[in-house]
């Protein structure tokens, strides 16, 4: 009985006990860590509610912006775009060059190359057209020449270099 | 249940208490007038009741008593010697009562004393019954009696038998030395006088017959009983303490040997091995509350950790949106505006003179202007200068155009005035 009893008491003392105190050391350690990560993340993370109402204004920003750059990628709908505004401006096209590249890893670069023909006033309210506030085309070059410069009204010959950066999507 | 407070009156002698002698299944009292009576045991309640602290003498079955010479024991070795005798012959014993008798310088006649099962059961039930009384050993308290000498049973014969229910004590007188015999274990024989010759056969087979004053503790039927009731009275007293008497006592847990000990020993045993799984259950309880903080702690973080991941997300978007911003900033920053510049050359030019080509890159402009007139270039050159940007005139030929003599200028403006050609930068 008495070997039963001590036997008992080694056993539990040995698998129940020694170990619970090791775990319990164990445990605070991690409790204490973790408590300073939480502190860390909850101070992070603090007003996430404010980011994501933030967050719901830029996204349907970045919409906007991305839809204003729909029509440039495009190249058709792109031409399409420019010859309105020719046409509205009663602007002859001798010719129109478009070519795509990569400026860096997250924007594209397209070039455009375009010989107008057309009186003075138009040529000018043609420029006001395409170099507007709401695209961010870019008049690389421009050159305006007259082959009858004693005319009352002569005709002029614009080259026009333009060049558009497009955020890569 | 303490059993030594029965003894506090060890040397107390009073001549008007009840004395009760209990053996066998016999009771025998001695009353105030010294009248002897025997009653049965049902009455032994009524009769206690109505005296003061009466005095009970135990014989067998309710004290088991040995007696033997031994030399001179302290208290210890008579405390060992009890032990050594009966250690695990008599292991419920309650309480335990060793008297040592000094003989002479030499030796000592020691009497054990044990209380029987039966014994405790009748102290504990009178103990119950709320009946004060005080009790002593009989055998013991009938040598010791002798011994001092207070009663002069054995004067005329030098011998003495006492017959008590279950047990005969023989005690003889020589050279002024006590020599006892005591006979016990007589309960297997039905009579009294079946146990009488019994005990008397095997005595006077080692001894040889001879003469004894009888004392008999028996049925009061029994012819002897009447005649010796005057002896009865002075040997129902307690002894009286004195130096030639030594006594010591146990009660049945100090008894380290007895079986009882033994199990308590276990019983403590048992209360720590509870104690440890108490200690264990406790322990583990404490573990596992932590165990359950620190996974709720972790649940926590793992939820502040998606915030945080959600957070980069957001970053990263107003980082494409301050992107795609800053772009379409930079590019109207960078924007040349040859409306601007053309509207501003037309306020310059004089009538006569008109532009042929223009071209503009960056900050660079270069113009071809024809002059039907004599407006003079220099003028011209300062005015464009001062109000577009650093001049320089690169040629200035005159040309026929249309039969129409006229002069050609080829005009190059640096560093274009911002102000005039450039959107701001902020």
């Amino acid at each position: 009985m008495t070997i039963l009893l001590v036997a008992t008491m080694i056993l539990a003392i040995s698998n129940f006990i020694a170990p619970a105190y090791e775990a319990r050391s164990y445990y605070h350690d991690q409790i204490i860590s973790l408590e300073n990560q939480y502190q860390l993340l909850y101070r992070y993370s603090l007003h996430v509610d404010y980011h994501e109402t933030q967050l719901k204004q830029i996204e349907q920003q970045l919409e906007d912006l991305q839809q204003l750059y729909d029509i440039p990628r495009n190249s058709a709908a792109f031409q399409k775009h420019f010859g309105k505004i020719q046409r509205e401006n009663h602007l002859t096209v001798v010719a129109h060059q478009t070519s795509k590249e990569n400026a860096s890893r997250d924007l594209e670069k397209i070039n455009i190359r375009q010989t107008l023909e057309g009186k003075y006033s138009n040529h000018m309210n043609y420029l006001k057209a395409i170099l507007n506030d709401r695209n961010s085309i870019l008049l690389e070059r421009y050159a305006l020449d007259t082959s009858a410069p004693l005319s009352n009204e002569p005709k002029l010959t614009a080259d026009l270099q333009l060049t558009l950066f497009l955020p890569l999507k | 249940m303490n059993f030594i407070s029965g003894l506090t009156g060890y040397s107390i002698k009073s001549e008007h208490q009840t004395r009760i002698l209990l053996h066998g299944k016999l009771i025998y009292s001695i009353g105030h007038e010294q009248t002897v009576s025997e009653f049965s045991y049902e009455t032994l309640k009524k009769r206690l009741i109505g005296t003061r602290r009466p005095l009970l003498f135990l014989a067998s079955p309710y004290i088991h008593s040995y007696i033997h010479t031994t030399i001179q024991l302290s208290s210890r070795e008579m405390e060992t010697a009890d032990q050594q005798l009966f250690g695990f012959r008599n292991p419920a014993s309650p309480f335990i009562m060793v008297t040592s008798l000094k003989l002479n310088d030499k030796k000592a006649l020691t009497i054990h004393s044990h209380l029987s099962k039966i014994g405790a059961d009748l102290l504990a039930f009178k103990r119950r019954e709320k009946v004060s009384f005080i009790w002593h050993p009989a055998v013991s308290s009938f040598i010791t009696t002798l011994f001092q000498g207070s009663v002069d049973l054995l004067h005329e014969k030098g011998r003495l038998r006492i017959y008590l229910a279950n047990e005969l004590l023989q005690i003889e007188k020589q050279d002024n030395q006590l020599r006892c015999q005591h006979l016990n274990y007589l309960q297997n024989q039905k009579t009294f006088e079946d146990k009488k010759r019994t005990a008397e056969r095997i005595l006077e087979k080692s001894e040889g017959k001879q003469e004894y004053t009888t004392l008999i503790f028996a049925d009061a039927t029994t012819p002897d009983v009447e005649s010796s009731n005057h002896l009865v009275d002075p040997l129902l007293f307690p002894p009286v303490r004195n130096r030639q008497i030594k006594t010591v006592t146990r009660i049945q847990k100090k008894r380290s040997l007895a079986f009882r000990s033994i199990i308590k020993r276990n019983n403590l045993l048992g209360i720590a091995t509870f104690a440890v799984i108490v200690w264990a259950i406790l322990i583990n309880l404490h573990v596992s509350q932590i165990n359950q903080q620190r996974l709720t702690k972790k649940r926590s973080i793992h939820i502040l950790e998606q915030h945080s991941a959600r957070l980069d997300q957001i970053a990263e978007i107003r980082l494409k949106y301050i992107r795609f911003v800053s772009i379409r900033q930079t590019a109207n920053s960078l924007k040349i505006y040859p409306a601007r510049f053309l509207a501003r050359l037309d306020k310059i030019l004089p009538r006569s003179v008109w532009v042929r080509s223009f071209a503009i890159r960056d900050d660079l402009v270069t113009l071809e202007l024809l002059d039907s007139g004599k407006s003079g270039i220099s003028t011209l050159m300062d005015q464009i200068s001062r109000q577009c940007g650093e001049t320089n005139l690169k040629s200035n030929e005159p040309i026929t155009l249309e039969k129409t003599p006229i002069r050609k200028y080829a005009i190059e403006i640096k560093h274009l005035n911002s102000q005039t050609h450039y959107e701001k930068l902020d």
